[in-house]
């Protein structure tokens, strides 16, 4: 749990400022010495020029508002665009505004700029952000920072806008084509009741506007004298279980990004995505369905996985209904498949992909592949 | 609708104009103060020439460099040059401008390189090291507008590059997983719209101010105490009154405007019409010389001008004076004592005093002093009764080193002084001012003010029949003076006495001579040969004021009146200022001073006119105001050393128990008042007031609120205008329409674009989508199409305000 943000302005000199300060000092040291009187004065304007500084960026920073638009889920290792909504509530403008996230571990921000917001009105900015972790990350708040007019303070605010993005594992490539035949060309169950498909025949019904006349059936049309189509059914989608043994020795991370990797690429081809893996909270059952919601489950349930003793690979297998496995297609993944392949039931269309079998079929995202273990 | 956005904000992220422009203002201004200061045409050339080419290829959106090795080796060149000279050159100021030489080479050089972040850094750093350089040593009036002008190009370019380095920042971020920083114009638009010139430009000027108001406090407090140490220039020779009069030279009058004097007077002392600064009593050969001994014992008395009642009391003026001028002091009368705030004065006889040279280079180019002077014809013997209120009240504390006015007159009377002073004390009293001992015995002398007493009319006689005061006039000067004073001259009962009323004598003459000649620098057919005076009178017929003066001197004396050549200044009452005088080297002047029987030296001015010269022009206006303004620079620049700043710190303090005191008070009366109202019912006077200044406040603020909000109203409007070149008029359907929605409360979201929220409210209310859209389309149209107005624009907007007026009345049965 992040630290909670406190919403105060704090002023620093930066680094030029620091040299500044020390440049000028000597100077007014020595106009002192000489008894340069025009000299002291220029002491002054310089030394005033901070003054300014801290001033002006302590009231540009307390006037200001920040929304932030900022997406409920991201993929680990994408570049997330963050949008800030910037009010300038004060009377004077607001000029050279940094706005960026206040970045809990594993997260690595870049900030927004606005050059100005005249008084009273608002800017969109825009920053970024990578998260290099996956799961639920809590962001505390938004920080505001100027270095403007001169660039010798800094001023710091720190807004408390509390809020949460899900980052699902690093979606990688397959280079195996594990779902090579699409749900639409692989149809082997009855026909779906849904019309609107190109699986089989489903009725004929009335032409309406902006059919395609190529579905006409002229031999109906003909001998009833109006315009009919023909209509086909919709496939019924396939069923994709993921199994993941993902027990403490085995390469977890990488196998979360190929189970998310896989999942997404079924999504994508109309597959109806299960899930079930044992993880510290025992285990864990997504019954497959289809649609960007289901997606989001499956998703977010893998990135916020935690392994634990919650049950082997059989004791999962077990919670799955023989006839549900037999009527979809099963991909085990496992650590260790000697381990694995005992627990297995004699299904078709159940595919164990263990560490070897993962490297030959996922390409894993490059700059996750690079990375340590999760922090 | 961004479209027309986009382009401007790509360019604005790679524009160097909008940094380098005041960056090379503020180069070139610092390089002209060096220039200037230290006359260097060369570095000016040379700088004028670079900052011409870079702003000519500027223009041309290029950058015009040479090849970094040569700009490198460049630098090192002048780096060794500088250490070279730095090691050769023992005096502190040769190694200053070596220094400054040093940075501007650096500057010209930078000028031509290929410029990133640190180079603007380094320009700006070098820049500002040249002008607080240049400070150092330099304290000429011009500075200051040039340092002002300075600091506002300079604030204004640390803004720029404060925004263009946090735009370059932001445009170099690049995180772990991207391969390559963002393209700049995506970035761009997320940052920038347009350029905020207006608003920089009020920053600005709200940071010059800051930064003035910081500048102006540290010039006040700068320590002053710990001397020039031989940095201080001496003025250079200024004009004003000669140490001689002389009638045989008249190419020598220069007239300036420059200041110097500044005058005020003491309190409860008049404005001075003239400040005398030397008396002249021998005339010889067109030249008049200071006699032996300037003051008698009634040489104290004098009177700014006849026909004013004379003052009773020690009366004193305060002069700023500029060092350079003749060191004497000007004060309306003969100075007995004399306060020098600052400076090395010495006193001499007669009222002078000098300024060694050596005391005006280690100390302020002003020399501030106070004169005490005497108003009253009053004799040596009042001194004593005059004199002790003067030094228990005043004088003790203002003057400093000076214990007394007596000991003045003891270090600095000469001999034949003290003797004058014979007739009027006994031998021990003249002892007494002659050794250590206080003025004891001078307060047994109680006289009456006013009279000459007969040891001193005496003494007064002695002196005029001294042949070292005879005047040399001329038989046909002296003709012309008896013949303009016929009716006035009465025969003298003995040798020396006057022949007439001196007073009505020297105004007779005085009105012969206005009559006779008139005011003229122009001098150029005067005979050297011939006397000054006779030439004058018979010949030219016109001089300027020594003439004149001279002329009414001379023709006095040759009718044994008593009278004098006097030096100083004409004080210019046109030029007071809020209690001070200004007095510049045109105000130089020469005047007449004529002893009456009553005791007294009058002025008498012969000058006709001296004063109605044309009407300056403006730019003699604006050149009179830049001289004193030059003065109080100097004089600020200078002046304010512990004891003011002290008395500084001492006034603000005053004022300020001042006000707390007064607020105080108001507030108890305010207390007691309210008191009385609640307890008795009566109203007093501080309630009174206390209701009416409540209702005058508030009026006030209701004024204030009303002017704020025309103001912007007619602010908001003429903005619109100017940007979107078309009335606000023209937007109110849209005005309208959005403040009907926010009564249906439909709030623009933040990012909302219009068509995304009618397209909402079209959604949520039942309103028609395709009327919607065509006034979103229209809206677009004014706002963000091409400028001029759409074909049949009129009837669009009177349809599109129809159509709020329907969804006003009724929008879910559109």
């Amino acid at each position: 749990m992040p630290a909670r943000v406190k919403d105060r302005i704090r002023l620093h000199l930066t680094r030029p400022g620091w040299v500044y300060v020390a440049v000028v000092l000597l100077l007014g040291f020595a106009a002192g010495r000489n008894g340069a009187v025009l000299m002291f004065g220029m002491f002054g304007c310089l030394i005033g020029a901070v003054a300014y500084s801290a001033i002006s960026a302590w009231r540009m920073l307390r006037k200001v508002e920040v929304h932030r638009e900022l997406p409920e889920r991201d993929w680990q290792y994408r570049t997330i665009h963050v949008g800030y909504y910037l009010h300038n509530r004060g009377r004077g403008s607001v000029l050279g505004l940094e706005v960026a996230e206040i970045a809990p571990a594993g997260v690595e921000t870049a900030a927004g700029y606005g050059v100005s917001i005249p008084a009273g009105g608002g800017f969109r900015a825009g920053g970024r952000l990578v998260a290099r972790r996956r799961g639920r990350i809590e962001l505390p708040g938004i920080e505001l920072r100027t270095r403007f007019p001169f660039g010798l303070v800094c001023g710091v605010r720190r807004v408390p806008a509390a809020a949460t993005i899900v980052i699902w594992p690093a979606r990688g490539s397959l280079r195996r084509p594990l779902l090579a035949r699409g749900a639409a060309q692989t149809s082997s169950a009855a026909p779906s009741r849904a019309s609107g498909g190109q699986d089989e025949f489903f009725g004929l019904r009335e032409y309406r506007r902006d059919d395609n006349p190529r579905w006409i059936h002229w031999k109906r049309s003909a001998s009833s004298g109006t315009l009919v189509v023909r209509e086909l059914a919709r496939a019924r989608p396939e069923v994709l279980w993921i199994v993941l043994d993902a027990h403490p020795g085995a390469p977890g991370e990488t196998m979360l990004r190929f189970a998310a990797t896989l999942a997404d690429h079924a999504f994508a081809r109309g597959y109806r995505v299960g899930l079930a893996m044992a993880g510290r909270g025992g285990v864990k059952l997504l019954a497959p369905g289809p649609g960007r919601g289901r997606r989001a489950e499956v998703l977010d349930a893998l990135a916020q996985y935690e392994a634990g003793a919650g049950g082997g690979l059989g004791q999962t297998l077990e919670l799955l209904r023989r006839r549900r496995l037999s009527e979809a297609q099963v991909v085990v993944i496992s650590g260790e498949a000697s381990s694995a392949r005992g627990a297995l039931p004699r299904v078709t269309g159940l595919t164990l992909i263990d560490a070897d079998a993962m490297g030959r079929a996922f390409q894993d995202d490059p700059a996750a592949a690079g990375e340590g273990p999760c922090p | 609708m961004p479209v027309e956005a986009y382009t401007p904000a790509q360019v604005v992220t790679q524009a160097r104009g909008r940094l380098e422009r005041p960056l090379l203002g503020m180069v070139s201004l610092g390089i002209a103060a060096f220039c200037l200061a230290t006359g260097s045409l060369v570095h000016f050339v040379c700088a004028a020439l670079a900052v011409g080419v870079n702003l000519a290829v500027m223009r041309r959106q290029k950058e015009v460099y040479l090849h970094r090795s040569i700009v490198t080796a460049a630098v090192i060149v002048a780096t060794i040059q500088l250490i070279a000279e730095t090691v050769l050159s023992n005096a502190g100021e040769a190694t200053l401008l070596s220094l400054q030489r040093y940075l501007v080479v650096i500057q010209l050089c930078k000028l031509f390189q290929q410029k990133g972040n640190r180079d603007y850094v380094h320009l700006m750093t070098t820049s500002v090291l040249l002008v607080v350089s240049v400070t150092l040593e330099c304290r000429q009036a011009w500075l200051l507008p040039l340092l002002v002008a300075y600091l506002a190009l300079g604030a204004y370019s640390a803004m720029a590059f404060t925004i263009k380095r946090g735009l370059d920042a932001v445009l170099a971020r690049r995180l772990v997983t991207e391969p390559a920083p963002p393209p700049p114009q995506r970035v761009a638009w997320n940052a920038i719209h347009r350029w905020p010139r207006g608003l920089l430009l009020k920053r600005t000027a709200a940071a010059a101010l800051v930064l003035g108001a910081f500048g102006a406090t540290a010039l006040v407090l700068a320590p002053r105490a710990g001397g020039g140490g031989g940095l201080g220039a001496v003025p250079h020779a200024i004009s004003g009154p000669g140490e001689t009069v002389s009638l045989d030279s008249p190419e020598r009058l220069k007239l300036s405007n420059e200041v110097l004097l500044r005058v005020r007077p003491g309190a409860g002392s008049p404005v001075p019409a003239y400040l005398r600064g030397r008396v002249f009593d021998v005339y010889e050969r067109s030249r008049w010389h200071a006699g032996p001994r300037e003051t008698g014992p009634e040489g104290f008395t004098s009177q700014p001008a006849p026909g004013l009642p004379a003052p009773r009391g020690p009366r004193s003026v305060e002069v700023w004076m500029a060092a350079g001028l003749a060191p004497r002091a000007y004060a309306p009368a003969t100075t007995i004592a004399l306060g020098v705030a600052r400076g090395q004065a010495l006193g001499k006889s007669g009222g002078e005093w000098g300024l060694p040279p050596e005391s005006i280079q280690a100390n302020a180019p002003h020399v501030h002093y106070c004169a005490w002077f005497l108003p009253e014809p009053v004799g040596a013997y009042d001194l004593g009764r005059l004199v002790r209120p003067l030094r228990r009240e005043e004088i003790a504390a203002r003057l400093g080193r000076m214990s007394s006015p007596w000991a003045y007159l003891r270090q600095n009377a000469s001999d034949r002084e003290k003797q004058a002073m014979a007739p009027a004390l006994t031998p021990a009293q003249v002892r007494a001012i002659g050794t250590d001992e206080p003025l004891g015995p001078l307060r047994a002398f109680q006289g009456t003010p006013g009279r000459l007493s007969k040891p001193q009319a005496d003494a007064v006689a002695a002196v005029l029949a001294d042949p070292q005061y005879s005047v040399a006039a001329t038989p046909l000067v002296a003709q012309l003076a008896r013949q303009w004073c016929q009716d006035l001259l009465r025969t003298p009962a003995q040798p020396g006495e006057a022949w007439g009323d001196p007073l009505a004598v020297a105004q007779r003459l005085r009105e012969r001579l206005t009559e006779r000649c008139r005011y003229s620098t122009d001098l150029t057919d005067a005979d050297p040969a011939r006397d000054g005076v006779e030439d004058f009178l018979f010949a030219m017929k016109r001089g300027h004021c020594e003439y004149f003066a001279s002329a009414l001197t001379v023709m006095c004396r040759s009718l044994s009146i008593r009278a004098r050549l006097a030096t100083g200044f004409a004080v210019p009452l046109e030029e007071a200022r809020g209690g001070d005088i200004l007095v510049r080297g045109r105000h130089a002047h020469a005047w007449t001073e004529v002893y009456t029987n009553d005791g007294r030296w009058v002025v008498v001015d012969a000058t006709p006119g001296a004063g109605d010269a044309a009407e300056a022009s403006w730019w003699s206006q604006w050149a009179d105001r830049w001289q004193g303004w030059r003065f109080d620079w100097q004089e600020g620049l200078w002046g304010l050393d512990p004891a003011a700043q002290a008395r500084l710190r001492e006034w603000i303090y005053d004022r300020w128990s001042d006000v707390r005191a007064a607020a105080s008070e108001a507030l108890s009366a305010v207390g007691d008042g309210l008191v009385e109202l609640t307890a008795r019912g009566q109203v007093t006077r501080a309630v009174l007031w206390l209701g009416v200044a409540a209702a005058v406040l508030a009026a006030a603020v209701a004024a204030l609120i009303v002017a704020r909000a025309l103001w912007r109203r007619t602010a908001t409007a003429r903005r619109v205008h100017r940007r979107l070149g078309r009335p606000l008029r023209d937007l109110r359907f849209m005005t309208r329409l959005l403040a009907l929605l926010r009564r249906r409360r439909l709030v623009r979201r933040p990012g909302e674009t219009p068509r995304d929220l009618l397209r909402r409210a079209s959604a949520a209310l039942g309103w028609p989508a395709p009327a919607l859209t065509g006034l979103v389309d229209l809206y677009y149209r004014l706002r963000w199409g091409p400028p001029g107005d759409p074909p049949g624009l009129p009837a669009q907007l009177a349809a599109a305000e129809r159509l709020v007026d329907q969804l006003a009345r009724g929008p879910r049965s559109q």
